[in-house]
């Protein structure tokens, strides 16, 4: 790409981002979380050199790969920069000037998702429905699984729980009398794609699930993971305007169905446990206190939270299947070792991703003892399932 | 051919061996073409060359290999398909690249055109890319410009009967090497100092031969023995065929010369428990406790003979015998003569309990027949075969000479003969091909030739050398022809019957080749590995240890740091160790391992060139 083609795209980036109104003040490279582990790294230098001009050395650098678009610096910037945005549409700049991201695992998670923009594609993605779990083609609810079942296939290794929320969610919503549609026909939320500049993929994936959704005749599309929930609230919206079905995170949902009185959390769960948010689902969207509202109300569980929770909660370390390196490795143990602190038996999350993430960093080798780390992390919805 | 290569070998070490003597230390061996100066269009830098100023000039030769390529793909038309090609500068064909000419109008192209790539289309690189590679660097090309394609066993004689498909499909493998190519970078192979000394696992005659010929060569050698004695199988045997001189005779003064000799040490009865370590710096550690390092080691280790159990009675019917057990008979002296002997061929073997065809067993039957028939002439000796199998000049005629001395001769097929026990006397009945009808014979005593078989210590034994096993669990040489008595493993040699079954003199013409083999890195000094070896970003490695719980090299270890990015693991590669397989590279979670020469980069170029329409 010309250097003028990118210093166009660059200036246009800081005007829809807000870059232009940095004051410098360092915010955001202060709570960076991969500023943390990594010296070398500071988004603030990163939006002065583009404020600059240098327009090919800010495409070119790993930096905008590393960063995690985990929000923390968007959140609290008090000029309110889109930071996250700013490097998700430097990215799309830099891909297309031919430099592309290290995916995790060779880029397979990313090559699945390039296949599935295939329209005619058959998928078997439905292998893990169990006996009596009851789903449809059709109907009122659409449960968005997520990659899971590819996931499962692909870090079943490290985690062979990864399917275990999926099943939890249609083990919930059947029990309350809801048969939702669970479709080989679900492509890739594009998420991944989306945040990895890869404009083309993602807009082909979310056109055939928008496709799908509507003709599965849905009028609530319920979605677990905070990535798909994201894409699906956010982002498919700039892909057709007149996406307009109700999206719910399931944890809203079923905070509504509480106060309905159609919940009903009467099992007790006697265990102390504590919630990591996901970035997506904490600061991109803002859904923090329905998760706890849930959890409040099962008997004999306690939560214990962690040093940083909620908006401000830690990330997981990796975006994106991107960059798990380690910086990340870091910053998962870092998390852990909160988590650990908390006293509780096990940490809970929506993300799969967050879940494998966590399971691959505290089961590999550790330059400490592995007692610092060593805490179970399951699904938030498990604990529902149990509870219900 | 493979025996004459280890033969050649032999002699080179006694040729080494004279030479030592004279000038008092070990020398020589082996030689690499000094590099001249760089050519001046050779990349200095890293980066692929396509964002360089400095254009790639690569020269493509396309390699008739005779009729093997020229007589199903059109030469001419891929010279001329290659020759447009981005960056390609110069192409021509040759009749065979690799004869001289071949080599001459690459050396020629490469100052004549400014060439800093050199791609050559013909064979396989297993047998001629180091020849190729050579060339380059004597011609001032780094050796890691240079490209390989396979146009014979990938092309023309797996689609000899579609020549035109077959010429698409070269002209797409030349493509997808010209695409590699552009992305080479030049390596430097580094160097390791030697431990100037041998290790020899075994005291049998292959193992007494090697031990010697290295000491002889003027290098500390250590020789590991299991049993108490030296001497091996051989040492166990009566006669030795053909000379029919007495086996102790002919092993003792072997072993003795080892035992007095000042630079042997021999461990006796030891074995090796833990081997760690790579060519020129292998750390040993013995059952006794010992620990040493070698420079090169050299693996002896034997074989046993089949235990006929189940087979022909052995074991259930009185004076039913192996070979060997009649060899210990024989050596113990005089014994009562059988007046009818019957021996069977290939009890176990080429089918039964084993695939293979022992080798050995027709002439040492022969001899142990002649053997019988000069002490007892009246002995009736019967030698029962499906075909012998006695190679070479000096056996034929040994064959011949039993027949003269009437040992008879008959041919059983197809089934394998049966022994039972009939009033006392053992008889055995098989059907007879030249007679065209079953028979009986009546024997007092039956001899079985059972094959050599492979030791079940091989197993760990190979584990533990990394190197490996055949189908029938002897030692697996390099190459069966080319390199008979290495390994793939650098640094480590085979000889003997660990290898598979093998005469005394094959044994010993073999150890003389091993040895001069595992004396070269030792008279080196240093040696240098090939540069293809794995590469870790520090930076963004994780630790997770995956690669190091992967490498079947063991060349990987994760090691703690304490840097910028704080305490952590990182992994780390032993060049000496890593074989640059590539294990590492494919399974890192993030791409933190590179191998050089063979790097992402350059892979996808070829799948790019490859999906790339015309």
């Amino acid at each position: 790409m010309a250097a003028d083609e990118a210093k166009q795209k660059l200036d246009g980036l800081i005007k829809k981002t807000g870059a232009f109104d940095c004051v410098e003040c360092g915010k955001c490279t202060s709570l960076c979380p991969i500023t943390k582990e990594d010296p070398n790294f500071a988004p603030r230098l990163i939006v002065v050199k583009a404020l600059e001009g240098m327009a090919e050395q800010v495409a070119g650098a790993r930096d905008i790969w590393v960063c995690l678009t985990c929000a923390r610096c968007s959140a609290k910037c008090p000029y309110k920069v889109n930071y996250t945005e700013f490097i998700r549409g430097m990215r799309e700049t830099a891909r297309k000037g031919g430099v592309a991201p290290a995916c995790s695992e060779g880029g397979l998670m990313n090559s699945l998702a390039g296949l599935m923009t295939k329209p005619d594609l058959g998928q078997n993605r439905l292998g893990w429905l169990e006996e009596g779990m009851k789903v449809a083609e059709k109907g009122q609810y659409l449960l968005f699984t997520g990659c899971t079942p590819y996931l499962n296939v692909i870090f079943g290794e490290k985690d062979d729980r990864v399917l275990e929320g999926t099943k939890a969610a249609v083990r919930i919503l059947n029990k309350l009398g809801i048969t939702p549609v669970v479709s080989a026909d679900e492509r890739c939320c594009g998420h991944d794609q989306y945040w990895a500049g890869d404009r083309e993929t993602f807009e082909k994936l979310a056109r055939l699930n928008i496709e799908w959704i509507k003709s599965t005749g849905a009028k609530t599309v319920l979605a677990t993971c905070p990535e798909c929930f994201r894409a699906l609230t956010k982002d498919y919206q700039k892909v057709d305007p007149d996406f307009d079905i109700e999206v719910l995170h399931i944890s809203e949902f079923l905070c509504d169905q509480l106060e309905d009185g159609k919940l009903k959390l009467t099992k007790e769960v006697p265990e102390t446990v504590t919630y990591h948010d996901g970035c997506r689902l904490a600061r991109h969207i803002g859904v923090v206190d329905e998760p706890r509202m849930l959890l409040e109300k099962v008997p004999g569980l306690k939560m214990a939270e962690m040093e940083s929770a909620g908006d401000e909660s830690a990330c997981c370390g990796v975006s994106a299947l991107m960059n798990c390196d380690n910086t990340s490795k870091s910053i998962q143990l870092r998390r852990l070792k909160e988590a650990k602190a908390t006293g509780a038996s096990r940490m809970l999350a929506f993300c799969p991703k967050c879940r494998i993430h966590f399971k691959c960093a505290r089961t590999g080798n550790l330059p400490f003892p592995k007692e610092e780390v060593d805490i179970d992390v399951v699904d938030f919805l498990t604990v529902l399932d149990r509870a219900i | 051919m493979p025996e004459e290569k280890a033969q050649g070998a032999g002699r080179e070490a006694q040729g080494k061996e004279e030479g030592a003597r004279d000038k008092g230390v070990g020398k020589d061996g082996g030689e690499n073409p000094v590099p001249l100066s760089a050519s001046p269009l050779e990349p200095s830098s890293l980066a692929p060359c396509a964002l360089r100023p400095a254009p790639c000039r690569i020269g493509v030769f396309i390699c008739h290999c005779g009729s093997n390529i020229g007589g199903i793909v059109d030469v001419p038309a891929v010279v001329e398909y290659a020759s447009r090609l981005k960056d390609v500068v110069h192409a021509e064909r040759n009749l065979y690249t690799c004869a001289d000419d071949g080599l001459t109008a690459i050396k020629t192209a490469i100052s004549k055109h400014g060439l800093n790539r050199v791609l050559v289309a013909s064979c396989t690189p297993r047998t001629h890319a180091p020849l190729f590679r050579r060339t380059c660097e004597a011609a001032g090309l780094n050796q890691y410009l240079f490209e390989f394609v396979n146009l014979r066993e990938h092309c023309s004689w797996v689609h000899m009967r579609e020549p035109a498909r077959a010429t698409e499909k070269a002209k797409a493998l030349v493509k997808m090497g010209v695409a590699r190519a552009r992305l080479l970078e030049r390596q430097e192979e580094p160097v390791l100092d030697i431990e100037p000394a041998a290790m020899v696992l075994g005291g049998g005659v292959a193992g007494l031969s090697a031990a010697l010929s290295i000491a002889n060569q003027g290098f500390p050698v250590h020789l590991v023995e299991r049993e108490p004695e030296l001497g091996g199988m051989a040492a166990r045997l009566h006669r030795i065929s053909p000379t029919y001189r007495n086996a102790r005779e002919v092993v003792g003064p072997v072993a003795e010369a080892v035992s007095a000799h000042p630079d042997i040490r021999l461990h006796m009865p030891a074995t090796m428990t833990d081997l760690s370590g790579y060519i020129g710096n292998f750390e040993v550690t013995l059952s006794t406790g010992e620990k040493f390092r070698v420079g090169s080691i050299v693996v002896a280790t034997g074989a046993d003979e089949l235990r006929p159990d189940g087979l022909y009675g052995w074991g259930q019917l009185k004076n039913v015998v192996t070979q060997m057990e009649l060899e210990r008979l024989m050596a113990a002296g005089p014994f009562t003569r059988p007046k009818s002997v019957v021996m069977i061929q290939c009890a176990g073997s080429r089918g039964q309990k084993v695939s293979y065809c022992s080798k050995r067993c027709c002439f040492t039957a022969i001899k142990n027949a002649i053997l019988l028939k000069e002490e007892s002439p009246d002995t009736e000796v019967h030698i029962l075969h499906n075909e012998i199998h006695v190679y070479g000049v000096a056996f034929e005629k040994e064959y011949r000479r039993a027949q003269e001395l009437g040992v008879r001769f008959s041919r059983y097929s197809p089934e394998k003969p049966s022994v039972s026990e009939q009033n006392g006397r053992l008889n055995v009945n098989f059907y007879d091909e030249g007679l065209r009808r079953e028979r009986d014979l009546p024997a007092d005593l039956v001899v079985l030739s059972t094959p050599l078989v492979a030791r079940p210590e091989a197993e760990e034994l190979s584990k533990m050398l990394k190197v490996p096993l055949g189908q029938d669990r002897f030692f697996f040489e390099a190459h069966v022809k080319l390199r008979p008595v290495d390994f793939a493993t650098d640094g480590i040699f085979i000889c003997g019957t660990a290898k598979g079954p093998t005469n005394i003199g094959e044994c010993v013409e073999q150890a003389l080749g091993a040895a001069s083999r595992a004396a070269i890195p030792l008279a080196k000094g240093r040696v240098r590995v090939e540069a293809i070896t794995s590469r870790v970003n520090t930076d963004t490695c994780r630790g997770c240890g995956r690669c190091e719980s992967e490498c079947d090299y063991h060349a990987i270890s994760l090691v703690p740091v304490n840097d910028a990015f704080g305490n952590r693991l990182v992994a780390r590669v032993n060049e000496g160790l890593c074989k640059g397989c590539g294990k590492c590279s494919s399974i890192c979670c993030n791409r933190s391992i590179s191998l050089r020469h063979f790097t992402t980069p350059q892979i996808m170029a070829m799948v790019e060139a490859a999906l790339e329409e015309g």
